[in-house]
Formats: C-alpha cells, structure tokens, sequence
C-alpha cells in the first residue's frame, strides 16, 4: 500500500485547526473560563495603558486640526476686522460730510438772498499759504465754475475770507485773519461800528470804534456791509477784549473768529454778490473771470 | 493759525551744507517756485529768500565740520533768521501791512526755534541720501 505525501505545511493547519475546534468545544463546555480569567487579569492593565495612550494621541491630532481651524478662523476675523474697520472710517468720514454739508445747507436756507458755489478747501497740505506770515486758502474751484475775485467766502459759522486770485479751476482765499485783510464791521447789539483787521498769529482786531459807542466782552461782531466788500450780517466774530483809552480817539477790541480756520474743509462762495471795486485799472480787469 | 516749520528751508539748508552752493541753489530755486506757486505773496519771493538762503549755507561745506551736526543747528538758526526778515522785508516793500516787532516776536523767533530743534531729523535723512547718491569729495 502507498502513502501519499500531503503538500509541506499541511500537517500544521490540520494540527491547529483541530485544536482551534478543540478550543471551541472547551470554551462552549466551559472548561476555558479560568484560562481566560487569568489571561484577563494579566492583560488589563496594559490594555488600560494603551487606551490612555491612545485617547491621547487622539487628543492631540484632534488639538493640531482645532489650532489650524482656528488660525484659519483668526485669520478670517482679522480680514473682517480689518474690512470693518475700513468700512467705519468711510461712514464716519461720510457722516461728518454729511453734518458740514448740512450745515451749510441750513446756512443757505437761513440766507437766501445769495447764490452760493460750494467749494472744497483741496488739501490741507497745498491748502494753506507756505508762509507763516499769511494767511490764504486754496479751494478747488475758479473761473470755471464761476468765481471770480473779491467774492466772499464763507461757512456756516461765518465770514472766512474773499477770493484774491482765481485760475481756471482753483481759486485763493484771502483770509479775514490775514493782516492785510479789512472788513467793515459793527457790533450786534449797540450796532457801533470799525474796522476789522487780521493779526499775526491768526487773531482779529476791531478797531476805529468811536468812544462814543458801547463795546463789551461777548458782543457778536457782524460785517457792516459798508464799503461793498463783504454783505451785510456775515458773522465774523466775538469780543473777547476791549482796549478802551480816553487819551485815543477810538476804542479797539480783540475779536475772536467764529470761523476754525485750522479745521476749514468746505466753504461756500457767495457768487453773485457785487463787491464795489475801488481799485487801480489793472487790478480792475484782473477781476474779471 | 500757528507757527509752522520751514521745510522747505531746512531742505535747501541742509543739501547746500552737504552738497554746496551749486547744487543748493538748484533746490532752492525749484523750492522757491514751488512756494511762490502756492503762496499769495509776491510772485519770487520765496525764491529769492531761498537763494540767498542757500548761498549762505554752501559756504559751510567748505568747511571741515560740515558733517558735524552743530553746524546746521546754527545754520537753522541764522537763516531762518535771514530767511523770515527777508519775506518780511518784500511783503513791506510792495505794500502789505508789516507788524515788525508782533511779526518777530510771534513768528520769526518762534519758527527759528521750531527749524533749530528739527533740523538734525533733516539734515540727517538728506546725509543718509547724500552718501547713497552723491560723491565725497575732499577739499584741500
């Protein structure tokens, strides 16, 4: 009789699966209880061990996802933040547009007798006069748009000045602080007249006020109208100083403008006011547009 | 409507102590007109305030302590000086009212005090551009 030779490795399946049933059949009689018991109480605690580890392990890929989402998230708030705060400057640039321009709107509705060019003072930087000897202003409109010179200027909160030189687009602004600028003034209340007078440093100094007449600390100073350069009721001012001496034939005051000419952004040119020009023939046909 | 500093000064001052009169009297004129441009002063008045400012100013770099930082300070201070008189001088000369003692007093010395003490922010930063685009020359 001949023995066929089984393929090598056969025997130790056959071997293992017969213990496997082996097993099977202790475990369902339950002869494996004690075996699984002592497998159990020896296995425990480094199964317990490697949970740990593997809670964090878990724990700190889960903190490397949350730390990205969460640079990803700061990174999007900062660009609204940033957005935000952009968008906020532009409303409150608008809003205070928007309180200048109503002012002047008031301003006009308070005085409708004249027609007004609005005008923008064009840069604080080329807007002002580069000495610190004068005082002038660069609005940017000029003939174009209607302006010529001698034309008052103005804001809502008083006289700023009168145009001294236009070109086509832009136009400079003699400030009534200046020390070559004059204006024909008069007191509110006691209706005293004089002269208003620009003075170094940015203050304004009335004078040739008759003694006769009464000037006090407070007093609103107005344009008088006389003289035709400037329209009657402009408000220039208020008293803050009176310089009363018997020996002299007037009285003076120091006039504190109402007008911030450091903070000037929009002014309004009174456009068909008709200042009387008692100038020189040249100067005469320089002043027209 | 306070004092302001000159710049445009302190420029020309401080680029005529380092570069001379030559070069000095190129900013000053191209300063000047720009000024006049934007002034309500006589046409060139600026100007020839900086000329001459400029001129006075590109004697000093002849000199050996032209790097020294106390030489423009006292530049600063003698051509504002100059400078403010002569604005004040061409304002008087073509009829503008000139408060002479209230103009020194409330301006010139204020302004000569404000270019002195910035001066050396001026003149430092056109030294630091002096010695990227210019050439050093000595003088014997």
């Amino acid at each position: 009789m001949s023995v066929k030779r089984l393929p090598a490795g056969s025997l130790s399946l056959l071997v293992l699966i017969a213990l496997a049933i082996v097993g099977m059949v202790l475990n369902e009689t339950g002869q494996l209880e004690a075996l699984k018991g002592l497998a159990l109480r020896l296995t425990t605690p480094l199964q317990a061990r490697l949970a740990t580890l593997t809670s964090s392990l878990s724990d700190l890929t889960q903190a490397a996802r949350d730390l990205r989402e969460l640079r990803q998230r700061n990174e999007e708030l900062e660009a609204e933040n940033a957005r935000l705060t952009i968008e906020n400057v532009r409303l409150e640039e608008d809003r205070a547009e928007n309180e200048r321009l109503r002012a002047l709107l008031n301003f006009t509705q308070v005085n409708p007798d004249y027609d007004y060019k609005g005008a923008e003072v064009r840069a604080r930087v080329i807007g002002r006069d580069p000495t610190n000897f004068q005082s002038y202003l660069i609005i940017d409109v000029g003939s174009e748009q209607g302006i010529a010179r001698r034309m008052p200027v103005v804001t809502d909160r008083g006289l700023v000045g009168r145009i001294s030189e236009v070109g086509p687009n832009w136009s400079k602004v003699l400030l009534i602080v200046d020390p070559s600028s004059s204006v024909s003034a008069l007191i509110q209340t006691t209706r005293a007249t004089g002269t208003v007078r620009g003075q170094i440093g940015g203050s304004l100094l009335m004078d040739l006020i008759p003694q006769k007449d009464a000037v006090h600390r407070g007093n609103i100073v107005l344009t008088s109208g006389m003289g035709s350069n400037f329209p009657k009721g402009l408000v220039i001012g208020q008293v803050v100083e009176v310089h009363q001496r018997d020996i002299e034939m007037f009285q003076r005051a120091t006039v504190r403008p109402t007008v911030d000419f450091d903070r000037l952004e929009v002014v309004l040119s009174i456009t068909n006011f008709q200042p009387l020009l008692i100038e020189t023939p040249e100067a005469e046909a320089t002043t027209e547009p | 409507m306070g004092v302001e500093p000159e710049l445009m000064l302190m420029v020309v001052v401080s680029w005529s102590l380092l570069r001379g009169t030559g070069e000095g009297m190129v900013w000053a004129l191209i300063g000047g007109v720009s000024l006049d441009l934007l002034s309500g002063a006589p046409f060139g008045m600026m100007t020839v305030a900086l000329l001459v400012v400029s001129f006075l100013s590109g004697l000093g770099e002849r000199s050996v302590f032209r790097t020294h930082i106390l030489l423009p300070v006292v530049m600063a201070l003698v051509t504002t000086l100059l400078y403010d008189l002569i604005i004040l001088l061409i304002l008087a000369l073509t009829g503008r009212p000139v408060a002479w003692t209230d103009s020194v007093v409330h301006v010139v010395l204020p302004s000569a005090l404000i270019n002195t003490l910035l001066i050396p922010l001026v003149f430092w930063t056109l030294q630091w551009l002096h010695r990227k685009t210019g050439r050093e020359e000595i003088h014997w």
